[in-house]
């Protein structure tokens, strides 16, 4: 995006390009904020509708920030909210076929210890983690998207990661 | 030690040495399990284009937001027509109007104005004068009908066009009046000249030409500097009897209803314009004529019955 006109995320070509560069990153935000019982969809949806009813106070440039400021202070009602689910897909790998059943079973074991262990990390720890181990995100982008300092970002992917080593250990 | 490494390693600090130590840990294959686990935990696919297309946007908003500027301009507009507007009315109506000026003085007035050039004029009663005003000065040219002063500034030729010919004059003080069949031009100072299809005339100061009912009269010396009517007196020097009545027709706004009257006769003489009575004293009483005033602006004469 090149102008700078306040007005422009208004346009709808602007606003349908920042759509297409943010709504995945909003999505996988709220995602491992909510998790997937929660309706991230909608949540990003709600977003960009907010941030299309405040287009001509938003500068395109702005408009990344904006979206997740909005995210983050979506706070769900704690009758409505539901716990946190992230579910994991079976690992599609070549060798699986050579592997005994035992070896199935352990593996089994610790997928759902680990999917536990991930839903009970504090909402803070998960999202900095996750963004960081699957998204690849850099500290500094989840900094960016947490509104939070660099170090803060590392500390909590840190003491996740210590957790669930913690936990798994005891298989 | 392996703390120290697996931070290192979560921020991609470690180096080329610490790398290869590193992978030969416990904590190591621990830990690419875990992250290769984890994998299995991302967060699924969006349809972005779906979802994009799934946004209900109130589009109003939109227009309002989007176009904050149009009802600014549009106002911005109205004033900037109505300041041009008012700084050029008064070329706009000068090229807009009809480029003819008419100026007319009505039964029992007469009246004064001023050409583009400052050449005065002064109408008699029942008189119009219409004129270009475009290019004045280029062209000194006017229509009468009926009778006028004329004091002319210097300059380009000044013509009067009358019914009954045309008057040129270089910058003078004259008087025309033409009415039905009777055409008079006095001139009082330096000379005029007057053409029409039958004769061609130049008189000079206090001379006068008077064509009545197609006959010529030229007379000399008249001692006087200005039509006496300006000063609201009618004169006449052997002029017929009818045309003295249509005169204090016009002067009192008045009918004039006469019987037993010899209307072709001369007269010489003047009448008032202030006061009716005297001025149908002084026109009848020489000729004895009696006269009546009646209702409805009407006078009746009536002569001795022959």
């Amino acid at each position: 995006m090149t102008e700078i006109n306040p007005s422009d995320v208004c346009k709808e070509s602007v606003f349908q390009e920042i759509f297409r560069k943010n709504a995945q990153d909003l999505h996988d935000f709220l995602y491992y904020k909510f998790g997937s019982e929660n309706y991230p969809g909608d949540l990003v949806q709600e977003a960009f509708i907010k941030l299309w009813n405040n287009c001509s106070k938003v500068p395109p440039q702005k408009a990344r920030s904006f979206l997740f400021t909005v995210a983050r202070n979506q706070m769900l009602n704690e009758l409505d909210k539901k716990k946190t689910v992230l579910k994991y897909q079976k690992q599609l790998s070549i060798d699986r076929d050579l592997e005994t059943p035992q070896f199935k079973l352990e593996e089994r074991e610790y997928m759902e210890r680990l999917q536990r262990s991930i839903e009970e990390l504090s909402e803070e720890q998960r999202v900095a983690f996750l963004l960081n181990r699957i998204e690849g995100k850099k500290h500094q982008e989840i900094a960016d998207i947490l509104g939070i300092s660099r170090k803060a970002v590392e500390k909590r992917i840190y003491t996740a990661l210590s957790k669930l080593r913690g936990k798994l250990e005891k298989l | 030690m392996d703390q120290e490494y697996i931070k290192k390693w979560l921020s991609g600090t470690l180096t080329e040495d610490e790398q290869l130590e590193f992978q030969q840990s416990e904590a190591y294959r621990e830990l690419q399990k875990l992250d290769q686990a984890i994998q299995s935990f991302k967060a699924p696919e969006m349809d972005v284009e779906k979802e994009l297309h799934g946004l209900k946007l109130k589009p109003q908003a939109r227009e309002i937001k989007a176009n904050w500027w149009k009802p600014i301009i549009r106002v911005a507009a109205v004033v900037l027509i109505g300041v041009l507007l008012f700084q050029y009315y008064p070329v706009l109506t000068r090229k807009l109007a009809p480029s003819i000026e008419v100026v007319q003085a009505s039964r029992g007035e007469t009246r004064t104005f001023d050409l583009p050039d400052a050449s005065q004029v002064t109408l008699n009663a029942s008189s119009t004068i219409n004129f270009r005003t475009k290019n004045w000065e280029g062209n000194r040219s006017l229509n009468l009908q009926g009778e006028a002063y004329f004091k002319v500034n210097k300059g380009a030729t000044f013509t009067v066009e009358t019914d009954q010919g045309t008057v040129t004059v270089l910058g003078t003080k004259f008087n025309v009046k033409s009415r039905n069949s009777y055409f008079e031009v006095v001139c009082y100072e330096g000379s005029v000249q007057i053409k029409s299809e039958s004769y061609q005339e130049i008189i000079a100061a206090t001379e006068m030409f008077r064509v009545v009912n197609g006959t010529l009269i030229r007379s000399r010396d008249l001692e006087i500097e200005a039509p006496s009517w300006v000063d609201q007196v009618s004169s006449f020097i052997s002029v017929p009897y009818g045309e003295v009545l249509k005169e204090l027709e016009r002067q009192y706004d008045v009918k004039i209803e006469s019987q037993n009257i010899d209307l072709q006769q001369l007269f010489t003489g003047s009448f008032t314009h202030k006061d009716v009575k005297l001025a149908l004293a002084s026109i009848t009483q020489p000729l004895n004529i009696g006269y009546n005033i009646g209702e409805n602006q009407t006078v009746s004469l009536s002569g001795e019955a022959k």
